[in-house]
């Protein structure tokens, strides 16, 4: 017989880097989970990830074991690492800290689209175009 | 250096709106926090972003306001209140203790916490207190390198543990007879736990239980047994002194490896000129045990 699912838990962590303090700890430890071997599975899984940032979906059963998926690295990272700046605006109305083109754009929300929930490309890639907007990031070309 | 942790952290959470909520997770971590927890719901319009700040972070109230009244000036939303809760540093472990139970790795060798009687038939009763170090016994790669030990382990041999944990691993050896353990973690909350573990399980075995990583060792006579439960990445850069640290026909035990590293692992060690060893897998890990030449 299937398991029980007790809990979903998602977190957005560095690769290779997992710990037990927050959020891994809280998030894993309250529900009855072996934080520490979910900070080895995860770190093995994601060793060669040079620290991007990764989100994880965490299935915890019944009877407190796990599984977890890993996932490419949100938009955001996506259009950091495109426009090539170490992070984005912290005034994003007023400071504008890179570019992006429309192709670039286009091919983050083609790899992100399954994780966006959006319903068409073009909706993912208005989706990407307002995280590129809330991160200083404009869009040329 | 062992990082001074905080007593106290601040749970923090903002829920955004959806279309949001990726920037301002970026935001939390670039500024913020170093992870973050996310708690939404497919039809909710918005999502739940939680994390963690210590108290000598207050200010970041004001740097996420001032960000999120940027995202949203042009929206006509209100910018959402950033919600707090106190929680002591390392509460949430209790419930992950209290889920902990006996476990058997082989016909003789349990592994229990200290609130539960030992079972019946066994030898080796190791008593792990489960706090933050890795090393319960449930784990695959645990439970394989316990198995390991208890087959080749032999009385007078001396022991090496890099990546000790809880110490479980160097229990063992203790408890079979070595006259000799010396084990290292580059976590502090590892090394206390070992050592608590070490006294918990009445070792007399003489132990070294240090902080640090293989330059604790890397000068020691050769020992009869190694045992290396880490993870590829770390495994792989100090391959070379862990083969030099083994003494010739002694056991070398490579953990922390998944399935996939095999290939890689397997030619690190060929390379060497070791060539004569068995992989024990166990779900997707796997555990070398090298003989060395």
């Amino acid at each position: 017989m299937a398991k029980k699912i007790a809990a979903l838990v998602k977190l957005q962590i560095p690769a290779g880097q997992a710990n037990p303090a927050p959020p891994v700890g809280p998030a894993l430890g309250q529900r009855g989970v072996n934080i520490m071997e979910f900070c080895k599975a995860f770190n093995a899984k994601t060793q060669g990830g040079n620290g991007i940032l990764t989100p994880v979906i965490i299935t915890v059963y019944s009877d407190k074991s796990f599984t977890f998926i890993t996932k490419t690295p949100p938009a955001s990272t996506l259009l950091r690492m495109a426009a090539k700046i170490p992070k984005g605006s912290s005034v994003p109305n007023k400071d504008k800290v890179g570019r992006v083109t429309h192709a670039q754009v286009q091919e983050i929300a083609k790899n992100k689209m399954a994780d966006l929930n959006a319903a068409s490309l073009e909706a993912a890639i208005k989706m990407v175009e307002g995280t590129a907007r809330s991160m200083g990031i404009e869009i040329q070309g | 250096m062992p990082e001074q942790q905080p007593q106290e952290y601040i749970e923090a959470r903002v829920d955004i709106p959806r279309e949001y909520a990726d920037a301002v997770c970026n935001f939390v971590i670039e500024n913020i926090a170093n992870g973050i927890v996310l708690e939404e719901e497919d039809d909710s319009p918005t999502v739940g972003i939680q994390f963690y700040v210590d108290e000598a972070r207050a200010g970041y109230r004001e740097q996420l306001n001032l960000y999120v009244a940027s995202i949203l000036v042009d929206s006509g939303l209100t910018p959402p209140t950033i919600s707090e809760r106190r929680v002591k540093n390392l509460e949430w472990i209790e419930e992950y203790r209290a889920s902990v139970k006996p476990i058997r790795i082989a016909d003789d060798v349990v592994v229990r916490p200290p609130w539960h009687d030992p079972l019946p038939n066994t030898r080796y009763d190791i008593i792990v207190e489960p706090r933050m170090a890795f090393g319960t016994g449930s784990h695959e790669t645990t439970r394989s390198c316990l198995k390991i030990i208890r087959e080749r382990f032999q009385p007078g041999m001396r022991f090496l543990d890099l990546g000790t944990g809880s110490g479980i691993l160097s229990i063992l050896a203790a408890r079979m007879g070595a006259v000799y353990v010396k084990a290292i973690d580059y976590d502090l909350a590892a090394v206390q736990n070992a050592k608590e573990n070490c006294a918990i399980n009445n070792v007399s075995t003489p132990c070294d239980i240090l902080f640090g990583s293989v330059e604790k060792c890397e000068w020691d006579e050769p020992y009869d047994f190694v045992a290396a439960n880490i993870i590829k990445s770390t495994i792989l850069p100090m391959l070379n002194t862990l083969v030099k640290l083994t003494r010739s026909s002694g056991t070398l035990m490579l953990s922390g490896l998944l399935t996939q590293d095999e290939e890689e692992v397997s030619a690190a060690l060929r390379q060497l000129g070791e060539a004569d060893f068995t992989i024990l897998a166990d779900n997707k890990w796997l555990t070398y045990a090298v003989k060395k030449r």
